[in-house]
C-alpha cells in the first residue's frame, strides 16, 4: 500500500517533516488505537492483513523518527521532494482549501464536465 | 492523452474575492442525526449574529423544518424545482429565529430519485444567489448523485456520523463516492479515459485503495498522479461524531480521521464529539432545538464548540 522509496517516514505517520518529538509521539499513539484489531475506525476500510501491514510500517517509522540520531541520519538520506506532489504541503500542512469556482461560469463547467463523462449512450437529461 | 498544458483546473480556483460560504450536512446513513446537527449549527450561528440560510435539500425525506419547530404548509424547495416560483428565494421563509431563514424540503415523489442535470444545476445557481454570511444545506440521507455533488460543491462538507460499524460503513461507501466522483471528473476533463475504468473497476468495487490506484499512476504518469493528488488534496471535508456516550467514541473522531488520510489519500477534519443525552430526545420531541432551549447543556456547549472550529476554518 505504501510507496515505497516515494512517501517518506514522515507520510507514513501522518506528520510534518517539521514535527517535534511530541507531534511524533502523540501521532504514534494515535495510530495505535486507530489501527487496534477491534477499532472501529478502520472498519471495512481496509482488510487484516493490511491493517497488520499499515500498524507495521508505521512502528518502523517511529523507530527511526522517535530516535534524534537516526533521525537526523534519516533526514540525510532523504533527497528533496522532486516534484511538488512530494512535497509536505500535500500533507497535514494543507492549506489549500476547496473553493467553488466563483460565477455561473464555474459551476457549469463542472457539470458540463460532469455530464459529457456520462452522457454517451444515456439521456443528457439524467445523471450517470 | 496529451493537453497537459493547455486546460486549467476543472473545478476549483483559489479564493478570489468573497465567496458564499457554504457548508453541506451529510454522511450516508440515516438517523445519525444530520438534520438535528444542520437546525441547531444554524441556530447557533444565527444568535451569534450571523445571517443563515438553511437549505433542506433531503429530497424525500425532508424534516429540518420540524427541527426548529415549523409545520410543513409554506411554500417548499419542490415548488421552485416545478417553477410554480421563479427563484430559490421566493420559497424562502423566516423562521421564528432572527436571522435564520429556511428552504423547506419537498417529499415529493419527483424529487425522491436523482434530480436531473438542469434542475440541479438550477439549484445550485439559486443557492449561490443567498444573500447569508452561512448557508447550510442538509443533503440527507444516501450516495445519490445528488448528494455527492452538493457534499463536493460544499465548503466544507460535514459528516456526522455514529460511533457505530453501520454508521461508519455508509460514511466511508459516501466518501469513497465522492473521491470516486472527484477523480472521474477530473480524468474526464484531462482526457486521461484509460483511467476511468480503473477508477470504477478497481476502487468501487473495493479491491483496492485509492492509495494503491494513485500509486500505480504515478508510476505510469506523475503529472497526472500530481492533478488527481492536488483534487483529492483539495477535497477536505469535516467530521462530527454524534450520539457518542463513552471515551472511546470521543477519540474515535480522531483514529477516523488518522484512517482516511493514509487509506483514502484525503483530509477529514475532526471537528468534535456530540454527547448523547436524552436533551435531544426531548427537545425534538417539543419542536424546540437544544440550542434553543438547552443551550447550557453538554450537547449545546459540544454543538457550540463545532461552530465555533467551524467560522475558524472559514477564516
Amino acid at each position: 500500500m505504501i510507496l515505497r522509496g516515494e512517501i517518506t517516514l514522515y507520510e507514513v505517520m501522518n506528520v510534518s517533516r517539521s514535527a517535534s518529538q511530541q507531534d511524533i509521539e502523540r501521532a504514534y499513539r494515535t495510530a495505535q488505537i486507530s489501527y487496534e484489531k477491534d477499532s472501529l475506525a478502520h472498519y471495512t476500510l481496509i482488510n487484516e492483513e493490511q491493517r497488520k501491514k499499515t500498524l507495521l510500517e508505521i512502528k518502523e517509522a517511529y523507530k527511526v523518527l522517535s530516535d534524534p540520531e537516526k533521525r537526523r541520519e534519516y533526514d540525510l538520506s532523504i533527497s528533496k521532494p522532486k516534484s511538488e506532489i512530494y512535497h509536505n504541503s500535500y500533507f497535514r500542512n494543507s492549506t489549500e482549501k476547496l473553493y467553488i469556482e466563483a460565477g455561473d461560469k464555474g459551476i457549469t463547467k463542472i457539470f458540463k464536465s460532469i455530464k459529457g463523462m456520462f452522457s454517451s449512450g444515456r439521456s443528457k437529461k439524467s445523471d450517470p | 492523452m496529451n493537453p497537459k498544458q493547455t486546460r486549467s483546473n476543472p473545478v476549483v480556483s483559489e479564493r478570489q474575492n468573497r465567496t458564499r460560504t457554504i457548508w453541506a450536512v451529510g454522511g450516508g446513513k440515516g438517523g445519525t442525526g444530520k438534520s438535528f446537527v444542520t437546525a441547531n449549527l444554524a441556530l447557533c450561528l444565527s444568535k451569534k449574529n450571523k445571517e443563515v440560510t438553511l437549505i433542506d435539500a433531503d429530497l424525500g425525506g425532508a424534516n429540518l423544518h420540524t427541527f426548529l419547530g415549523m409545520r410543513k404548509s409554506d411554500l417548499d424547495i419542490g415548488d421552485f424545482l416545478t417553477k410554480k416560483v421563479p427563484t430559490l428565494k421566493d420559497v424562502a421563509v423566516p423562521t421564528q429565529y432572527n436571522k435564520l431563514r429556511l428552504v423547506k424540503g419537498s417529499d415529493h415523489l419527483l424529487f425522491t430519485a436523482n434530480l436531473n442535470y438542469f434542475k440541479k444545476l438550477k439549484l445550485l445557481r439559486h443557492i449561490k444567489t443567498f444573500d447569508s454570511d452561512v448557508i447550510i444545506i442538509d443533503i440527507g440521507t444516501g450516495s445519490t448523485y445528488n448528494s455527492i455533488d452538493f457534499f463536493l460543491l460544499s465548503n466544507p462538507g460535514i459528516l456526522v456520523v455514529n460511533p457505530e460499524p453501520t454508521s461508519i460503513e455508509n460514511a466511508y461507501y459516501f466518501l469513497k463516492s465522492c473521491i470516486i466522483r472527484l477523480l472521474k471528473l477530473y480524468i474526464d476533463h484531462y482526457q486521461i479515459q484509460d483511467l476511468i475504468k480503473k477508477v470504477t473497476e478497481q476502487i468501487n468495487d473495493n479491491s483496492r485503495s485509492v492509495y494503491s490506484f494513485l500509486s500505480e499512476v504515478i508510476s505510469q504518469d506523475k503529472y497526472y498522479a500530481d492533478l488527481l493528488f492536488r483534487a483529492l488534496k483539495k477535497f477536505r471535508p469535516s467530521l462530527i461524531i454524534n450520539k457518542a456516550r463513552d471515551e472511546k467514541d470521543f477519540v474515535l473522531g480522531e483514529s477516523i480521521s488518522n484512517v482516511v488520510q493514509k487509506i483514502l489519500v484525503i483530509n477529514l477534519d475532526y471537528l468534535g464529539a456530540i454527547p448523547f443525552n436524552e436533551v435531544v430526545h426531548k427537545s425534538v420531541k417539543n419542536l424546540t432545538p437544544v440550542m434553543d432551549k438547552y443551550p447550557e447543556s453538554d450537547v449545546g456547549k459540544a454543538i457550540l464548540s463545532i461552530a465555533s472550529r467551524l467560522t475558524e476554518k472559514k477564516s
